[in-house]
């Protein structure tokens, strides 16, 4: 609806590293929850950033204790629960435009 | 104060007069001998007295001296004897001294309080072994008061360190003691001076303080808990919502693009309906926490049939095929209403984690027993996506796991371990086919048989 793709969904950090190294061509932004089942937002997100340090990892959790971390280790914006449509598109929008190719 | 006057005064006169009668007795044998020195013309009679009489004297006046001397010291050390055995016996300890035999030589009456005897004569002169032996429940302290002897005796220090022991007494009940012992030479014997101190009531205040902190402890978890729950699993699911309802006035503003409002109307349903089952589930953990859900012989197999028939009518949207076998037709245990609760938890997650067209779950019924006790033995089979090893164990705790920030799959499951534990049951996940997570799991249970 804002003319961004979806590239795919995951329903854990280990499925999402796993979806992200498959793709040739990467995907600019991911959105990452923080708490989920076998492997956590800011795990995953170590791995992927390391896989490509170019990515836009926007945290979008209602666990906002690991916001600092989430920001040290790399991660582009983090949005507390609950948020707008409107919100999460503006993020998505600030993080292509900061997107590096 | 007469009678005492006169009592010092006649030990006084009893104490001189033996000494006289032992003067008499050397002049006696004086006379004597002077008498065969005369007779046999060594010495002068006349002379010889007057001499006897100037010797001796002086000689009395020594003896009476030393006598006196040795009577003031005498009853000095008697008083000062009078004065530590006072504190002996009138110490609130039970203080006692044993040789390296392990022969009790003396100890004071408190000894009979706590050992329970009449009086102390009845211990006094036994060795260690026997007095703990007049209660089988004392004999286990046998080798450890050897130990403690052995350490004392043979060790390089004269004091070991102190210990709690646990007495029990014979008119039943115990006695917690602390017993503190230090080695002593008397007369060149090498003893040891022991004091037991009776901690009970200090043991007991101890006991209730652990008690009361690891219920401060709990209730604190607790509430850190569920303090987690609303704020994270709330704000979930209210996220959901939001989202389905901006996204279903999406359409509204521009009907030229096409959403499907009916699917996005079932995804705001679902999860209202998820919000109230977390707030059903947080309700009835709190009532598993507090004192006794009282039990009652149920029978199992008409509860897991009436909730596999409210399942299939809630999920009527799905190819869902659910067997139950069981070749009794009745299978008792004691249970509350929480255990629809346990079947209806199972079988919804069964058919949640599942991305086959068709759904299958079989439930076999058998019989197990383990360590003594008969149960039931359910065994949820389905053909889901598994579970994978590493979080077998962790989908029965509740909530997330701060240090390794994995999030376990929902209260559903905390729930039904926390139930069928109240039930004194057992629940684990397996592999339907071991080794293979991928052809989904097995959940057991094990329920207690009730005639």
């Amino acid at each position: 609806m804002s003319g961004y793709k979806v590239a795919g969904i995951a329903s854990n950090g280990i499925e999402a590293i796993s979806i992200f190294k498959s793709f040739s061509n990467k995907p600019k932004v991911i959105l990452m929850d923080q708490r989920m089942p076998e492997m956590s937002g800011l795990e995953a997100s170590k791995i992927i950033l390391q896989i490509d340090t170019r990515v836009k990892i926007i945290f979008l959790s209602a666990d906002n204790s690991v916001k600092q971390e989430a920001l040290s280790i790399g991660a582009f914006e983090f949005i507390d629960k609950i948020f707008t449509i409107k919100e999460l598109i503006s993020a998505i929008n600030r993080a292509i435009e900061s997107y590096t190719f | 104060m007469l009678f005492l006057l006169l009592s010092r005064w006649k030990n006084l006169f009893s104490i001189v007069l033996k000494r006289l009668l032992l003067i008499l007795v050397i002049l006696f044998i004086f006379h004597t001998v002077s008498n065969i020195l005369e007779w046999l013309y060594l010495v002068d009679a006349a002379d010889t007295y007057g001499d006897y009489f100037q010797i001796l004297i002086p000689v009395l006046w020594i003896f009476f001296f030393i006598t006196y001397i040795q009577k003031i010291t005498e009853k000095k050390r008697t008083e000062s004897e009078k004065k530590y055995r006072h504190l002996f016996d009138t110490s609130p300890y039970f203080v006692g001294l044993i040789d390296t035999k392990g022969v009790l030589l003396d100890c004071n009456d408190v000894s009979s309080e706590i050992l329970s005897i009449h009086i102390k004569e009845d211990i006094i002169g036994k060795n260690i072994t026997e007095i703990f032996s007049l209660n089988e429940k004392n004999k286990y302290l046998i080798p450890i008061f050897e130990k403690f002897m052995k350490n004392m005796f043979e060790g390089a220090g004269t004091n070991q360190e102190p210990f709690d022991f646990q007495l029990n007494r014979s008119t039943g009940g115990y006695l917690w003691l602390y017993i503190e012992g230090t080695l002593i030479e008397i007369e060149k014997r090498k003893l040891i001076q022991f004091i037991i101190q009776d901690i009970t009531e200090r043991k007991k205040a101890e006991k209730e303080l652990l008690k009361s902190e690891k219920m401060y402890r709990e209730a604190y978890n607790r509430a850190e808990f569920y303090k987690d729950i609303f704020a994270h699993d709330i704000n979930n699911i209210l996220q959901s919502i939001l989202s389905g309802t901006q996204i279903g006035q999406l359409p509204l503003d521009d009907p030229e693009k096409f959403y499907d409002l009916k699917l996005n109307a079932e995804i705001i349903k679902e999860q209202v309906i998820r919000g109230a089952k977390l707030v059903d589930n947080v309700r009835k953990l709190s009532k598993l926490e507090e004192a006794g859900e009282s039990l009652e012989k149920v029978d199992i197999l008409t509860v897991l049939k009436n909730t596999v028939s409210f399942v299939e009518k809630s999920y009527k949207n799905k190819s869902l095929t659910i067997r139950v076998d069981s070749i009794e037709e009745k299978l008792f245990t004691t249970a509350n209403e929480f255990l629809k609760d346990v079947f209806e938890n199972l079988l919804i997650n069964a058919i949640r984690h599942n991305k086959n067209p068709m759904i299958e779950i079989t439930i076999r019924i058998s019989r197990e027993q383990d360590l003594g006790i008969n149960y039931h033995k359910m065994e949820l089979f389905d053909n889901g996506i598994g579970v994978d090893d590493s979080m077998k164990n962790k989908i029965f705790q509740r909530g997330y796991n701060k240090d390794k920030g994995v999030y376990g799959m929902g209260l559903g499951l905390a729930l039904v371990r926390g139930i069928i534990e109240t039930y004194n049951g057992k629940i684990w996940v397996e592999d339907r086919v071991m080794g293979d997570r991928s052809k989904g799991s097995n959940f057991v249970l094990l329920i207690p048989e009730v005639d």
